[in-house]
């Protein structure tokens, strides 16, 4: 293989690395080639115009609507996956009796429906799908009585009915789960690259496909975070596990409740947060676009708003951080004071 | 040779071993044989690893990108329910390609909606060269769009068919000299043209664009 320090445009261009970090957005590729730009400065202006050629090359999907198709399909092939689970020993004969029966009835159906001489579809899987929209919260209560409240800009998708064994959803966004306690069915959240198992606990997930991290805040109870099968986290109350996505990096660590979990009191809490946190907080939470092109002063911010409307909320910050706004729709500018 | 010096090369040899390391993961070939089995584990891996590609000739060649998305979906979950009766791949990246064209084939001459195109049974590579619809519109694009035109079909059709073995199915040199029956050397000389002028091509596209901007 060629020497990275020799590489030229074309060698560039055809590498599948870095193919996967400008097209795929793929954060471990991402690494290598930041790394790369900081060892060879020279090479910025070669590095974006083989961009260029890629960009051009390839039509790319938003991180949030891979990620959503990505859990989709998880959820298919989990649903599919049960016919190799049900070959296990029937615990009695009743059960054994009732299914003999039900497929019986099954298999008369399908030969009425046969008879009828309709089409044979694929078996339909019954996931259940819940997105909330920007500006949109929604709480969720599933049948085994587990409350989720959901996050602006998420999305759940659980089955119909859970199975004797497994309760398993799967999320993207933020979500707060208060989980039923069923020592005999665990209760999984498939989040990203991560599974978070669970008997009975009130948790929280955060995993914005746009954001560098994925956490799982614990409440109360324990949930153990999984990674490839294996256990390699376990928390206790008021801990939280931080998964950094590009490079794999899982820590545990202890968080702020008030901050964390505010959202879901409809309370918006800032932490010396900085100008570019407060516009991804505030988009999301009202549905609106930020447009600035001045540099706002980069200070953190401290401060919490309850049940406020948009303006007020930006008065008070742009007070703080010296800067006049505009509403407009669902646009807001902003202006340098 | 000074201490700055013996860093940075100490440091590119990392970065090569780190590139390395991500590309010494389990191969397409392996995750197929491992899907046959029923590893689900190996399906998730394979759909993570060949979306983007196929979204973006799936976007490139149908311009609808519900569409898209729908179709990838079902060949996965295809691949999926007949894991057990599934045949050995040689190339499964050329293989998921293929699939997501007759799909698209398949939903598109239902609607009739663009059927032009698809008369030829076999997939094309021509589509991903229309850069039409990442332009903005104004009044004043169809002269640049004329050029633009102009310079694809410049492109000769061997050049845009080694553009598309290269980037959209990841063949490497070897493979495609192969499948073509020709020497590794004329593959190598082939594509060095190929890429050269694609650059220019859309290096000349932006500067057009900021020029007209200006």
């Amino acid at each position: 293989m060629k020497n990275l320090d020799d590489y030229t445009l074309e060698d560039l261009v055809q590498d599948e690395s870095f193919q996967r970090y400008v097209r795929d957005g793929s954060e471990a590729d991402q690494v290598i080639w930041e790394e790369f730009l900081k060892l060879h400065p020279e090479k910025e202006q070669m590095l974006e115009e083989a961009k260029t050629i890629i960009n051009r090359l390839y039509a790319k999907i938003p991180p949030v609507e891979f990620h959503h198709e990505l859990m989709k399909f998880r959820s298919i092939i989990a649903a599919n996956k049960d016919e190799v689970k049900s070959e296990r020993h029937t615990k009695s004969v009743w059960r054994y009796a009732v299914a003999v029966f039900v497929a019986a009835i099954v298999l008369v159906t399908w030969l009425l429906i046969i008879h009828k001489g309709s089409t044979r579809e694929p078996e339909v899987l019954s996931n259940v799908e819940r997105n909330t929209s920007k500006g949109q919260r929604a709480t969720l209560f599933l049948k085994d009585s587990t409350r989720i409240k959901m996050n602006a800009q998420s999305s759940l998708i659980y089955p119909e009915r859970f199975s004797d064994d497994l309760r398993e959803v799967y999320l993207r966004g933020e979500a707060f789960f208060e989980v039923e306690r069923d020592e005999n069915r665990p209760f999984i959240v498939h989040v990203g690259d991560l599974d978070v198992k669970v008997l009975g606990t009130a948790f929280n997930i955060r995993f914005y496909p746009e954001e560098e991290t994925l956490d799982v805040s614990l409440v109360s109870g324990k949930v153990e975070v999984i990674r490839n099968d294996r256990v390699q986290l376990t928390l206790t109350p008021n801990t939280e596990a931080i998964f950094v996505r590009s490079t794999g990096q899982l820590t545990k660590s202890s968080f702020d409740p008030s901050l964390k979990l505010a959202w879901k009191e409809n309370v918006i809490r800032f932490d010396k947060a900085s100008f570019r946190e407060i516009v991804t907080v505030l988009e999301r939470w009202y549905n609106v676009q930020f447009i600035y092109d001045e540099h706002i002063s980069s200070a953190g911010f401290t401060g919490e708003f309850e049940n406020m409307s948009l303006e007020n909320i930006l008065s008070g910050i742009g007070h703080t951080l010296e800067f006049e706004f505009e509403v407009e729709r669902q646009q807001v500018r902003i202006f340098k004071k | 040779m000074d201490l700055n010096n013996i860093l940075s090369i100490d440091t590119t040899t990392n970065l090569s071993a780190l590139k390395e390391s991500l590309s010494n993961e389990l191969s397409d070939v392996q995750l197929w044989n491992m899907i046959r089995k029923g590893d689900a584990d190996a399906m998730v891996k394979l759909y993570k690893r060949h979306y983007h590609i196929l979204y973006a000739y799936g976007v490139k060649t149908c311009h609808d990108k519900d569409l898209t998305k729908d179709s990838i979906q079902e060949v996965f979950t295809n691949i999926w329910a007949s894991r057990s009766s599934l045949n050995k791949v040689k190339k499964v990246r050329s293989y998921l390609l293929q699939s997501l064209w007759n799909r698209l084939v398949r939903e598109l001459k239902k609607t009739s909606k663009r059927s032009d195109i698809f008369n030829n049974q076999v997939y094309q590579s021509e589509q991903i060269f229309s850069f039409e619809h990442q332009l903005i519109d104004s009044e004043h694009n169809n002269e640049r769009l004329k050029k633009l035109d102009q310079s694809v079909s410049s492109l000769s059709k061997s050049q845009k068919e080694i553009i598309f073995l290269i980037f959209y199915e990841g063949l490497s040199y070897k493979e495609i000299a192969e499948r073509k029956s020709v020497n590794y050397q004329s593959v190598k000389n082939l594509s060095h043209k190929a890429i050269k002028k694609l650059r220019e091509m859309i290096i000349g596209l932006i500067l057009a664009t900021v020029y007209f901007f200006i």
